[in-house]
């Protein structure tokens, strides 16, 4: 009996742990929506009322930023979605050669972080110092037009060509599991090829088209970094960057209430796309297209086109990766920023990465980095294991609750949890929480806590239940059993979860601005933001560069470790 | 050895609630192999996983060897890892992370008193010995055929040394030829150890062949119990006739009472057997196995239990040839000796041996 009171005291120890980590900062951030009080820490249930909401919703601005974010949203997901569409059906469904270059290279351009993707293309296509508008000058004379990044028509094709490998990844397995025998119906009935994909082919995964694209909408809503690096400096706000600005501006004094207003509509935003998406996943299970037999798709012949074809896939990886990797790494070697030219290479220099060495700020946030990147893999991947654990695996009965909390934060923008957790971490002052690495590696865990338990869901339902209940006859109590038995056969997932969760804790800025203090908790992701805006490009170009190679390296041990749990078989027979 | 008493097992499923198990009693004695036969759905699998704990039944109580196990009224659930059993899954369970030592070797890993390194070596030795899968201790698990498999889960659950076998349908992921040698070879090495065994299967060759003693069960309920010949010889009702065996069923109505009465169907009058308490006039269904049957072209050489009709359909099915007959507007199937000379159309005299003729209440 003892064993079981045990069972159920963790059980409900999750449980509570989860309900209050992802609906105390909510509470915190509607509460502090209807503050009057102009800072957190003066929040007091007596001085509530609707004066934030008023003040931003007559603001004349507010309506220009729901204009900038739909425009933004929408027309970086065409992009998205037309690019990924083409390149899917490329690789599954022409014979286009050199695939093997766009299954490889597309999900590395997953690595390059945002944030460097958008300043590697300021430093091309800035008014003033973009390599590409100077070389334009030069050629045509100082009167052409230029092609000006920081603008909305930047933000769309930057974050464009982000939302592209996801997609393509979500939609490279429809493709190849659709039954060709639909196509085929339509060739005997005498359409031609391309009408056959037009009223056949595109049809068919019409549904499954308009899932991933909610899904990449809802990524693109959520972003700060893009809209951050090229609308900031140029005062085009959506809604992540208003927040942001509203809180962080030091121009006048912050009104942190008036950004939970904000919050409020955009969180209001996310959730509901969110709500449609998990509906919309639904349906689309139910079209009897994509049936799990092995097919082998027919492979329309390009004839002359492949060539062309390829060059165009080829472009798209060179967009995304190459050339954000090499304008880093020139700019890193940079003595000061110029455009490159016969004079400049001579004078390269080591002196960034030298500086770097030197600096000690760099030091103290590789140190805070490290640290707070281990500390929530970690957590996540311990939170996530045992709370799929509960929600697979046992009879408890607040299970499918457990499940529904563990999702929720995937439906909230970064920025709002950052604005959440900054109230949550002002108000519960005995816990020096409060501007600290800790903070940032609480709010990513609870974050990426969607992701976790998603992965882990997956992959306990493929662990046979009878590999469980053998253990239990064998003598094994329910603690030695997951440590024998579910950590080794989810050894990959675990390691997956917790590479995945180091590649997006390093790289994302917008959660961690929010809870920075200073140096103190000051992460390389913020670093690399704050030197940008003081202007140090050549240093930042170095640090730029290494994180790349880095995370460059860590996508390649995940894509691996993917083939290599490909092969493991998990099963009782 | 194994008891259970009034066990009933309800659970919540999506789709609503499932009275799995519905008040069954059961005795199983030291060293017998004890056999649950049933249609899918009939709880025999919910039972046994009852006696392993894997599963919590609703009311009742379960005995292992002198220990208690479970009780309602009690309040008392031991929980599976410190019940004195061993049990193979229908999956085998074979752990892929581990090689064939190791998952031999888990159970005694696992007992509360440690283990010596040799003991576990000298035991997990013994017990793969005894499955014939000595040699293969390093072999990772995944690298196993079905049938070493099957034997790797015997070894594990023998390992210990339990006073209980429990067996979920082992043989039911194997191919038919190795079936049907496993299943002499399992019943042997059980008896050899002497160990008291709980089978489940839903099938009747299996449950035939292998058993002391076979429980039929359908609807959450035990129909009836005894030795594999006398279920077989003879049902007790229409449905173990009909799950065990291939039956012929004749309806009719009792015109004499005695150990061997008369029944009168299709026009005929059959002498056979009745069950206890049946009165005259009380309707009945005589049941009567396709072997028993005697089939005449020409006259026959006893004029009992004589029923006339006509040869619908001949199947050959390799070692017999089954027979149709209409008689009346019934069907009655007869097996033959491959090689008769039965033809389509012909009309036939069956002659029903008395004995081998059971009515059973209808």
């Amino acid at each position: 009996m003892g064993e079981t009171l045990r069972l159920h005291l963790w059980q409900h120890g999750i449980f509570l742990l989860i309900l209050f980590l992802v609906l105390a900062p909510l509470a915190f951030l509607i509460l502090g929506s209807f503050s009057t009080a102009r800072l957190p820490g003066d929040f007091s249930l007596d001085a509530m009322g609707l004066v934030n909401y008023i003040k931003v919703y007559s603001d004349p601005g507010t309506f220009e930023i729901f204009s900038n974010t739909v425009i933004y949203v929408a027309g970086s997901t065409a992009l998205a979605l037309a690019l990924a569409v083409s390149l899917a059906w490329l690789v599954e469904r022409t014979n286009m050669p050199g695939k093997v270059l766009v299954y490889a290279g597309v999900p590395m351009t997953l690595a390059v972080p945002g944030m460097l993707q958008a300043m590697a293309w300021v430093l091309l296509l800035s008014p003033r110092i973009g390599f590409i508008n100077q070389l334009l000058k030069d050629i045509f004379g100082p009167e052409t037009p230029i092609i000006d990044v920081y603008s909305l028509g930047g933000m769309v094709f930057l974050e464009g060509l982000r939302l592209v490998p996801t997609a393509f990844l979500m939609l490279v397995p429809l493709m190849r599991s659709m039954d060709p025998t639909l196509e085929e119906a339509a060739a005997v009935s005498g359409a031609r090829p391309l009408s056959t994909l037009r009223k056949v082919t595109l049809r068919l995964l019409a549904p499954a088209l308009v899932a991933v694209m909610i899904y990449q909408a809802m990524t693109a809503l959520e972003v700060f970094e893009i809209p951050g690096i090229l609308g900031l400096p140029a005062g085009i706000y959506v809604f992540s960057t208003k927040i942001y600005a509203i809180v962080r501006t030091a121009t006048f004094m912050p009104v942190y209430g008036q950004a939970n207003a904000l919050a409020m509509v955009y969180l209001f935003i996310a959730v509901a796309t969110t709500f449609f998406y998990t509906r919309m996943i639904g349906r689309a299970e139910r079209y009897a297209v994509i049936t799990g037999k092995g097919y082998r798709p027919r492979q329309l012949d390009l004839g002359k086109w492949k060539i062309p074809a390829l060059g165009c896939a080829l472009l798209f990886l060179f967009l995304s990766i190459v050339l954000p990797f090499l304008v880093f790494l020139y700019a890193s070697f940079l003595p000061y920023l110029q455009a490159p030219s016969w004079n400049v290479l001579k004078a390269l220099t080591l002196k960034n990465y030298r500086l770097l060495a030197e600096y000690g700020e760099v030091g103290s946030a590789l140190k805070n980095t490290v640290l707070m990147v281990g500390a929530t893999a970690t957590a996540t991947v311990v939170l996530s294991f045992l709370v799929s654990l509960v929600v697979i695996r046992s009879k408890f009965w607040g299970r499918k609750l457990l499940d529904q909390m563990a999702f929720m934060p995937h439906a909230i923008p970064g920025i709002v949890m950052g604005i959440a957790f900054f109230w949550l971490f002002l108000k519960i002052d005995f816990l020096p929480l409060y501007g600290t690495i800790w903070a940032i590696s609480i709010g990513f865990t609870i974050s990426f806590l969607a992701y976790g338990t998603r992965s882990m869901n997956a992959a306990l339902l493929q662990i046979h239940k009878e590999l469980e209940e053998a253990a239990y006859v064998s003598g094994a109590p329910p603690w030695r059993t997951m440590w024998r038995i579910f950590v080794p056969l989810m050894m990959p997932t675990l390691v997956g979860v917790w590479i995945w969760v180091v590649l997006h804790a390093v790289r994302i800025a917008g959660m961690p601005l929010m809870l920075y203090e200073g140096p103190k908790n000051q992460v390389l992701a913020i670093l690399i933001w704050n030197m940008w805006d003081e202007g140090y490009v050549p240093a930042v170009a170095a640090i730029g560069t290494l994180l790349m190679i880095v995370l460059l390296l860590l996508t390649l041990a995940v894509r691996l470790l993917g083939f290599r749990r490909q092969t493991m078989q998990i099963g009782g027979t | 050895m194994i008891r259970i008493e009034q066990l009933h097992v309800r659970y919540r499923t999506e789709r609503g609630e499932v009275y799995a198990v519905r008040g069954i009693d059961l005795n199983v004695k030291q060293g017998q192999f004890f056999t649950l036969l049933g249609p899918s759905g009939c709880g025999k699998t919910t039972t046994l996983r009852s006696v392993a704990g894997l599963e919590k039944p609703t009311a009742g109580e379960i005995y292992v060897g002198d220990e208690i196990v479970f009780s309602s009224v009690k309040g008392l659930s031991v929980p599976p890892y410190k019940r004195d059993i061993g049990m193979v899954f229908q999956s085998y369970a074979i752990w892929p992370h581990l090689n064939v030592f190791e998952n031999v070797a888990f159970p005694l890993r696992e007992m509360k008193k440690r283990v010596a390194q040799d003991e576990i070596r000298s035991r997990v030795r013994t017990a793969l010995s005894l499955v014939q899968l000595e040699g293969l201790e390093d072999r990772p698990a995944p690298f196993l055929s079905g049938g070493q498999q099957q034997r790797l889960a015997l070894a594990r659950a023998l390992v210990r040394e339990p006073r209980v076998l429990l067996l979920d349908e082992p043989l039911s992921n194997l191919d038919a030829k190795l079936r049907e040698e496993t299943r002499v070879e399992l019943r042997e090495l059980v008896k050899r150890l002497g160990i008291t065994t709980l089978y489940v299967t839903h099938d009747q060759l299996e449950a035939l062949t292998m058993s002391d003693v076979v429980a039929v069960m359908d609807g959450g309920n035990i129909v009836q119990e005894g030795s594999p010949v006398e279920i077989y010889r003879a049902p007790r009702d229409r449905f173990v006739a009909n799950f065990i065996g291939l039956s012929n069923f004749l309806e009719g109505r009792v015109t004499k009472v005695g150990r061997l009465g008369e029944v009168e169907s299709s026009g005929a009058t059959l002498k056979c057997v009745l069950p206890d308490g049946v009165a005259t006039g009380d309707s009945v269904i005589v049941v009567i196995r396709p072997e028993d049957l005697n089939l005449y072209t020409g006259a026959a050489t006893q004029n009992d239990n004589i029923l006339e009709g006509k040869i619908e359909a001949l199947i050959f099915m390799g070692d017999t040839l089954e027979c149709q007959v209409a008689v009346g507007k019934q069907i009655i199937r007869i097996k033959l000796h491959p090689s008769s000379p039965a033809a389509r159309g012909e009309t036939v005299r069956l002659q029903l041996p008395a004995e081998s003729c059971r009515a059973l209440r209808a």
